[in-house]
């Protein structure tokens, strides 16, 4: 029997999305995780950070408001809404995957629509950690049993570039009122890398007093920090060229986005981040424009949607 | 569980006239009146998850998705029963391929008064666009799903050929998967079932066979409406378990009178597609103008020869419900051969005679729309009401080509469960026979579906109907 060589673009489309929003449900519940755990600590970050860097135009301010908007219901930003896109993405590529992973991601859906609605705000870690797991399910079905063929990195690209695009939001919005780095903020910035899922890899590889400026090179443009801006755009151009487009236009700007990170001087970011940041999101935007030209080609799928560019 | 009811009036499937159940029968009886209420319901529960789970589903018009309804008690089909009726179906798939190709190449049949010109011509699924075409191997209907029921004696008889776009057979398959996960003993009850996860394999042979380019290993796509057809579950399916690729209208062009799809490295050929869409939907430049389903120029692309698509274009002409009483002729028209199964007892009511005493006879008669499917567009005499047979009668006056008129089977009975109950419910049986170069496969058993709704005889899954795992016995 022949091996399928040749991919419909439609479909890789369909695959880039269905990585994309799983991502999103991913790390949308870092978000909520961090700022439950934070919140009632001094300086902690106001509930309608979370908003904005889901890109939701909501007036309310209140924890309430966040995890009725983002958890419970069921609007264009919320959980619910990015896991039920994943699963049509994943219906319309249902013959492309294996039967664990369509019912990993089919599984999460209907409990989640069944406990979401449900859910007790007053202790939604429950709700999270059920997420947590889905999450980490989808994924590890997805590596264990997965064909490695365009498909297979089709989804990783859709999945690294959500996170960069996530990681930049979050650092540019976390990151305001932060541009002192000192002593008395230090406690910030570490709360910064919760945020980013980085303590842990911050505290391996770093020895001595954390300055802010480590931590921001950490987080930018460590080269072993899985989350790390430099790490995902590195790792979506290796998925590009894995699914046979490393001569795109795509694919070289995601080259020249790594090398501006790599090549950053943690100085310069503290100096002007929301410039750099604002930056490296307009490049990923590009980059989707690209992809979506060159590759995906005809009019865009029904499946996808863009976060609103109101940052 | 007690699975005895009043099982007189109709033929049962499970029971015999004393009421003792049929040899091939006795254990699974024996089995399930071990079983109790709360066990049957646990088994229920069981295969509803499951069925959620994995996703198989159809979609109701303006409906979310719902699971296809699976009845927990198999059909047994005896392996002597099945080797008869394989014979049968394959010589009525035969008859009906020549015929097709008959109408549109020599028309020998018409010529010979075998079928009525006007009948022919005006049949709903005659496509002129195709006249003067041959098909690789001279098949047209390469996935043919003939619908049988059995009469008070129990009797196959045929109810309607479908040529066109069958539908149903990944069902027979997931079903078979969710009776062996909700009932893992009754596969080593001493039972030997045949397998049904063959038909992908057999179906891809098929297909592979009908290259227009005798290369060996041809591009095959499945082509489907896209998700929002009801059936889309099946050719998501299909083409998985086949190993092609599943395709939409929008991912294939026409160039040169070659087919393409678009690929994330460019155009890519095409030689066989097993499309999934009605004929009227496949080709914007020749039939619907409307359809963005299809493929403009596709039908250039066929008859050029460059892409053989099945079923072909044009099949609907042999499954047309006023050409079904001719069926029997046909075969021994043909094949010089007796029909081995046997038709419902039909009234063509576009012949005046034949219209007249059907006319009279509405209330015991079920009359159908000819180009309807799906169990809609139709009488059933004995259970209308008045009103309902003048408006019918109506009807068939105005255009009685439209009509056939059958009597009415008392279609056999097989037990169901539902909610703590065990009662009778009519059944028929849609088995699958795949037409390539190489001859038929038929797949064992088929699709039992069964009116869940007590006393109805209508089986449609879009009409509250379920299906029962279909067992085939080896010897």
């Amino acid at each position: 029997m022949a091996v399928i060589l040749l991919m419909l673009a439609r479909i890789a489309e369909n695959i880039y999305w269905l990585g994309r929003y799983i991502e999103r449900v991913d790390d949308t519940l870092r978000l909520l995780e961090v700022q439950e755990e934070t919140a009632s600590e001094a300086d902690a970050r106001p509930w309608s950070d979370v908003f904005q860097v889901s890109g939701v135009d909501h007036q309310g301010k209140r924890r309430g408001d966040v995890i009725e908007v983002l958890v419970r219901g069921d609007g264009s930003h919320s959980l619910r809404t990015c896991v039920r896109m994943a699963r049509e993405n994943a219906r319309v590529v249902r013959d492309r995957l294996t039967l664990e992973v369509w019912t990993a991601i089919n599984g999460f859906y209907l409990g989640l629509e069944r406990r979401a609605p449900r859910a007790d705000l007053g202790t939604p870690d429950i709700l999270y950690d059920w997420i947590r797991e889905r999450c980490d399910l989808i994924w590890g079905t997805i590596d264990n049993t997965l064909v490695r063929d365009e498909g297979w990195a089709w989804l990783s690209v859709g999945r690294q570039i959500e996170r960069t695009n996530m990681a930049a939001r979050t650092l540019l919005v976390m990151m305001g009122g932060l541009i002192e780095p000192d002593e008395r903020t230090m406690h910030n910035w570490l709360t910064l890398l919760r945020f980013v899922s980085g303590s842990h890899a911050f505290r391996r590889v770093s020895s001595g007093t954390p300055r802010a400026t480590d931590i921001i090179a950490f987080v930018m443009r460590s080269p072993v920090f899985p989350r790390s801006l430099a790490y995902s755009v590195k790792e979506a151009h290796a998925a590009l060229k894995a699914a046979g487009h490393q001569e795109t236009r795509a694919a070289r700007r995601l080259m020249r986005l790594h090398a501006e990170l790599d090549f950053l001087n943690p100085s310069q970011v503290t100096a002007r981040p929301d410039t750099l940041l604002k930056q490296l999101l307009r490049g990923l935007d590009a980059v989707h424009s690209d992809l979506q030209e060159e590759i995906f080609g005809l009019e865009p799928v029904l499946m996808s949607r863009e976060y609103n560019s109101a940052l | 569980m007690n699975l005895a009811y009043d099982h007189k009036a109709f033929y049962d499937e499970v029971f015999d006239e004393t009421g003792q159940p049929r040899p091939h029968y006795r254990a699974l009886v024996r089995r399930f009146t071990d079983l109790s209420e709360e066990d049957m319901n646990e088994r229920g529960r069981l295969r509803d998850e499951s069925f959620a789970t994995l996703g198989i589903t159809f979609t109701l018009a303006n409906d979310l998705e719902r699971p296809f309804p699976l009845d927990l008690i198999p059909r047994i089909i005896p392996a002597r029963e099945w080797a008869r009726l394989e014979r049968g179906l394959v010589q009525r798939v035969r008859a009906l391929n020549a015929f097709v190709d008959d109408v549109y190449n020599e028309r020998h049949a018409l010529h010979d008064g075998i079928v009525p010109w006007s009948l022919v011509l005006s049949a709903k699924g005659y496509r002129r666009p195709m006249a003067g075409y041959s098909p690789p191997s001279g098949v047209w209907a390469h996935v043919a799903g003939i619908d049988l029921v059995r009469d008070e004696n129990g009797e196959y008889c045929v109810l309607e050929d479908n040529l066109r776009v069958p539908s149903g057979v990944s069902y027979v398959l997931e079903n078979r998967g969710a009776m062996s996960r909700v009932f893992p003993r009754l596969f080593s009850d001493g039972y030997r079932v045949r397998s049904v996860d063959t038909y992908p394999t057999a179906l891809r042979r098929a297909l592979a066979s009908i290259s227009p380019r005798g290369i060996t290993d041809p591009t095959v796509v499945v082509l489907t409406p896209g998700i929002f057809n009801s059936a889309y579950f099946e050719h998501a399916f299909l083409a998985r378990q086949m190993g092609v690729e599943l395709v939409e209208g929008r991912d294939l062009v026409v160039l040169d009178h070659s087919l393409f799809m678009h690929t994330t490295h460019g155009l890519q050929r095409v030689d066989v597609i097993y499309r999934r869409i009605d004929d009227e939907f496949v080709d914007s430049v020749v039939f619907r103008h409307d359809s963005m389903l299809g493929v403009p120029g596709l039908l250039s692309a066929v008859r050029a020869g460059n892409v053989t698509m099945a079923n072909a274009i044009g099949t609907g002409v042999a499954d047309d419900k006023a050409i079904y009483p001719f069926v029997p002729a046909l075969i021994r028209y043909y094949l010089g051969e007796q029909p081995i199964l046997k038709n419902v007892t039909t009234y063509l009511l576009e012949n005046q005679e034949e219209r007249d005493t059907a006319l009279k006879r509405m209330d015991q008669l079920v009359v159908k729309a000819v180009g309807e499917a799906g169990g809609y567009g139709m009488l059933i005499g004995p259970r209308a009401t008045e009103k309902e047979i003048v408006d019918f009668r109506k009807r068939v006056q105005q255009d009685p080509r439209n009509y056939i008129a059958q009597e009415v089977v008392k279609l056999s009975r097989a037990p169901v469960y539902n909610e703590g109950r065990v009662y009778p419910a009519h059944v028929d049986l849609r088995p699958f026979v795949v037409t390539g170069a190489h001859g038929s496969f038929v797949l064992s058993g088929g699709l039992t579906r069964v009116a869940l709704v007590e006393g109805s005889l209508v089986v449609n899954s879009s009409q509250g109907g379920g299906s029962k795992d279909t067992w085939v016995l080896e010897k």
